[in-house]
């Protein structure tokens, strides 16, 4: 039986054909507008997932990049400062080895003494550097105080405390951004092992503690050696804690002076009646040295036990020049792992929009030919319903 | 006989004349929606017998047909239903769609940029200008979130208008259709073009519902909606209306008014537009509205968690940056009960990780609570304690009035919560750079220590020994504060007068250092608000608070692809069925030109075989002059 085809239907058919033809262009259209094959999630629900979590990581990235430039920010400004200091460091050293150069006279000393005094100031300035929004460098997290100030007898007290700061530069990465001024400046090991030592020596004598080791932290008692000569003519030590004499004999420059977990070697020559006091004392601070050479300035060029504490200073100065030398390889490292991170963000970055873009983005090619085809498509429903408007039987009656 | 054959040419030329009127009728009509085309049925009279032989004695129009199909007209009817529901649907999601991807992805966007903020405080902590930023981003999250949740709520309100109006237009149908059938009985013969309007009342109908009619014995009509409730029984009409929803009473639910009474009618089965409003209403838009709240849930309590747990510029310990969403105020709405309940619950948020969407319902048999879960999970509970209290999927629900018997509560958990989000914090000073927890320790695993109660110990470090089973607290020189007890420790620890709380998440070796000293440039906790970008928070530790955003917009794009697609299959099925029922019922233009044609010539004749009986009575009278 042949189909009867209802004229209104008829219509009604070809007109929503070609509605539906026009959505499917202009659909086109809208993706090579574009450029984006998936513009809702209802488009493509499985590809949207991955659009948004790599959009979210590609965020994430841009993130982490910016708290890298930060961080970066930081830690060469605190690069900066810790290798002035270190200048000053090696500075102050010299300045006090020339103090010891015995052909000096006092108005030498004293020039000396006013140089080193004027690296100290140089030094406190240093130290108590702000960054550009006025917060202490070096006072560990509490950046509105200053961290090191002189009391009225000259010694110089820390302010800030023992924290640092971080920043998270990948997920699972933080780097510090800041060192505390305490363990920069205040906590650096004592180049004597665990002892000070204090000295009293004879006129013309040359005697240093090279070495004062205790293995047995608990023991704070202070010691004291002195020297002498037995009838033989043999260096004898006598080895006082706390004012009682615990060990004396011969002295062998090889081993140096033993007692229990006590160990001390010491170099020169020595005089009878040497005497140097130890106190225990694990770490020292900068500020110490440049007061203790300051104040040593003063004494007579012929002072030995002067003398030998000036080159206590001096050693002090080249531990304090290692320790910050230190620090700053430190910051170098964190300065590279922040290379190395950003780079590799930056490498995950790309390779996320590569893929972001197999996901997301229009095929032109693609697009194009689809794009014609539903053209060619509409134009010929359109041409077609042109042509068969007018056919009607009544044309003919 | 002569005059016989007068007779028999004018029903010829009046047969013509008929069906020359019903193809006038026809092409008239051609464009009339719901025409059903007509044709004449001839029928040839009855014959005369005359002399052993039967004489024909010409045709007579003896019915006018209507071209119809009941079950072609029945399966489009069904299918137009099928279609209106899946367009309807397909369009509201994809105008959630749409929005997901466009005005409401502001949200995570926010998010991202809040933490970008946060990013940039942890360089400078004490920077009154970035704090600013951060506060200003905070604010720009809570509105992107009340702006969303207004739209979703307007949407809502809109729907419950829509629904309205079609009820309203359903009520019209039904009325104009107890008019046809009072039309119908007072027509004697079949009324062709009333039965027309009934069909086209009922396509109508069913774009808005299902729809299923039978023939009654007097030729009347019933009419039945969705799964069973007569709209139209011949010449009655119930009358559809909405009642206020229970215990929901902006839910307005579906009732059927039956002479007095008014029954409730299931929103389910009924299909159609009407049932994509409800579904529209009741399930996307409560989805969207639940996944919103719970990323607001999740990133407030998560920051204002954090915000308790160190110390703000000004050295106090943090206050909340948003809305508490354990306030009494709002652990109260989330219960939401009938005008007339005299119960009061208070619904708490302990665990984000158990948070789920959806709709809980606690009844009350008079003797036993029963609570059923979103998905359909039936269970009793039994508030204890002081206050009576239980705990369902991360959430506390505290009975301080109880239910009455056979009452019934819902419990939405994040609902509202979008709408409720505000940043209260006003002064950005008030963020808490610093953790308690500073960035000194050493830590491989997810320890945390948590401060109950600050007293005299105001630094500390809680060490793990080298195989973790074991831990210590030391002051930060490694003085012995806390001797070394099991870990993880069974309760809360005294420091000295401090109390703090350790979780189970250490590794062995790492070392927690607390202090307690505000220090103005740490920014320690600036460090772990940044974490939270990426923490798995939600759903059981499977998603973060913005796996939540995506989550939704990509459920809301499948359900509108598979929406879409069925729109494309109702579609298909609908157009079928619609040239189906234009194949018998439609008119085609060369067919009545062609029967335009035939009938004229038809007229023609018989008026002819008028004029030769005409002819022949002249002759026979000429015969007899």
């Amino acid at each position: 039986m042949i189909s009867r085809i209802a004229s209104f239907h008829n219509y009604q058919s070809v007109s929503n054909d070609i509605m539906r033809q026009n959505v499917k262009v202009q659909d086109n259209q809208e993706q090579m507008a574009t450029g984006k094959r998936v513009i809702t999630s209802g488009d493509d629900p499985v590809s949207s997932i991955y659009i948004q979590n790599f959009r979210q990581q590609d965020e994430q990235i841009d993130q982490f990049i910016d708290s890298i430039t930060l961080a970066r920010n930081r830690q060469t400004r605190e690069e900066i400062a810790i290798d002035e200091s270190e200048q000053i460091m090696d500075g102050a050293k010299r300045k006090v080895m020339a103090m010891i150069n015995g052909s000096l006279s006092v108005e030498d000393r004293t020039a000396h003494r006013q140089d080193l005094q004027g690296m100290f100031d140089n030094f406190m300035d240093l130290v108590n550097t702000k960054d550009e929004s006025g917060n202490f460098l070096f006072s560990g997290t509490q950046t509105s105080t200053q961290p090191f100030y002189r009391d009225s007898q000259g010694n110089v007290r820390y302010a800030g405390d023992s924290y640092f700061r971080t920043a998270q530069v990948a997920p699972a990465v933080e780097v510090p951004t800041s060192d505390p001024g305490d363990k920069l400046f205040m906590e650096i090991d004592n180049p004597f092992g665990d002892y000070q030592p204090e000295y009293d020596l004879e006129d013309g004598s040359l005697l240093l503690m090279a070495k004062a080791e205790n293995t047995n932290d608990a023991d704070t008692s202070n010691y004291s050696v002195s020297f002498d000569v037995n009838a033989n003519g043999d260096t004898t030590y006598s080895l006082m804690q706390d004012g009682t004499e615990v060990s004396a004999g011969l002295y062998d420059p090889q081993n140096g002076v033993e007692w229990n977990t006590l160990k001390m070697t010491f170099e020169g020559e020595m005089k009878p009646g040497d005497t140097i006091n130890l106190e225990r004392q694990d770490s020292f601070n900068i500020f110490d040295s440049f007061k203790k050479g300051a104040a040593l300035s003063y004494a007579d060029i012929d002072d030995a036990s002067a003398t030998a504490e000036l080159h206590q200073v001096t050693e002090q100065f080249a531990a304090a020049f290692k320790h910050l030398n230190k620090a700053r390889s430190e910051v170098g490292t964190r300065l590279t792992t922040l290379d190395r991170q950003e780079s590799m963000h930056k490498d995950f970055k790309l390779v996320l929009n590569r893929s972001l873009g197999t996901m997301e983005d229009l095929d032109y090619t693609q697009a194009a030919i689809d794009m014609n085809e539903d053209m060619l498509a509409l134009q010929a429903s359109q041409q077609a319903f042109a042509k068969t408007k007018d056919l009607s039987l009544f044309n003919y009656i | 006989m002569g005059l016989d054959l007068l007779s028999l040419g004018s029903q010829g030329v009046l047969t013509a004349q008929r069906q020359l009127n019903t193809t006038g009728h026809n092409i008239s009509n051609v464009n009339t929606e719901g025409y059903s085309r007509q044709s004449v049925e001839q029928k040839t009279n009855d014959v005369h017998f005359w002399g052993g032989n039967n004489y024909g004695t010409g045709v007579h129009a003896a019915a006018i047909r209507r071209n119809y199909d009941k079950f072609a007209v029945n399966e489009l009817n069904v299918s137009t239903s099928n279609l209106s529901h899946a367009a309807a649907r397909n369009e509201q999601l994809g105008r959630l769609d749409d929005m997901m991807a466009h005005s409401a992805k502001k949200i995570p966007e926010n998010m991202n940029e809040f933490y970008g903020a946060v990013k940039g405080l942890a360089d400078s902590p004490s920077d009154m200008g970035a704090r600013k930023v951060v506060l200003e981003k905070a604010r720009m999250v809570a509105a992107g979130m009340n702006d969303v949740y207004g739209v979703l709520q307007q949407q809502s309100i809109d729907t419950s208008s829509q629904i309205d109006a079609t009820v309203k237009r359903m009520n019209d149908i039904g009325q104009e259709l107890v008019d046809v059938h009072k039309a119908m009985l007072k027509t004697p013969a079949e009324a062709n073009d009333l039965l027309d309007r009934h069909d086209k009342l009922i396509r109508e109908l069913s774009e808005y519902t299902q729809v299923s009619v039978n023939t009654r014995e007097d030729g009347l009509f019933n009419v039945i909606i969705g799964s069973g409730h007569m709209l139209v029984s011949g010449m009655n009409s119930s009358e559809l209306t909405t009642l206020p929803g229970k215990p929901d009473h902006q839910e307005r639910r579906l009732a059927l008014v039956e002479g007095k009474t008014v029954k409730a009618i299931s929103n389910q089965d009924i299909r159609g537009k009407l049932g994509a409003l409800f579904e529209y209403r009741d399930d996307t838009l409560g989805q969207a509205r639940d996944e919103l709240g719970r990323m607001a849930i999740g990133f407030s309590q998560s920051l204002n968690d954090l915000q308790g747990q160190g110390f703000d510029l000004n050295g106090e310990v943090g206050k909340n940056i948003f809305t508490d969403y354990n306030s009494d105020r709002i652990a109260s709405a989330r219960a939401i009960k009938s005008g007339d309940s005299t119960a009061d619950l208070k619904v708490y948020i302990d665990d984000l990780q158990q948070l789920k969407r959806g709709d809980y319902q606690l009844k009350f048999d008079g003797t036993q609570y029963t609570l059923t879960s979103p998905d359909g999970k039936q269970s009793t509970v039994t508030p204890s304690g002081t206050p009576p209290s239980f705990n369902v999927d991360g959430m506390r629900v505290q009975v301080d009035a109880g239910l009455a018997a056979n009452e019934r509560v819902l419990i939405r958990p994040a609902r509202s919560a979008a709408g409720q989000m505000r940043v209260t914090m006003d002064d950005p000073a008030d963020i808490a750079a610093q953790s308690y927890v500073s960035a000194s320790s050493v830590s491989n695993g997810d320890g945390d220590v948590r401060i109950l109660q600050a007293g005299g110990q105001k630094e500390f470090q809680v060490r793990l020994s080298p195989d973790g089973s074991q831990f210590a607290v030391t002051d930060p020189k490694g003085q012995v504060l806390v001797a070394p007890q099991a870990y993880p420790p069974g309760g809360p620890i005294d420091v000295n007068g401090t109390i703090i709380e350790v979780n189970d998440k250490a590794a062995p070796d790492d070392v927690l250092a607390v202090s307690l000293i505000p220090a103005d440039g740490d920014n320690s906790n600036l460090i772990r608000m940044q974490e939270l970008q990426t923490e798995k928070l939600m759903d059981n530790g499977r998603s973060t608070v913005l796996d939540v955003y995506e989550g939704l917009s990509t459920d809301l794009g499948v359900q509108k692809a598979s929406y879409k697609r069925l729109q494309d299959v109702s579609m298909v099925e609908h157009d079928a069925a619609e040239s189906r029922v234009a194949e018998v019922s439609g008119v085609n233009l060369d067919e009545e030109a062609a029967n335009m044609m035939k009938f004229q010539r038809a007229y023609m004749a018989a008026s002819r075989i008028m004029t030769a009986a005409n002819e022949t009575f002249d002759s026979l009278l000429n015969a007899t002059r």
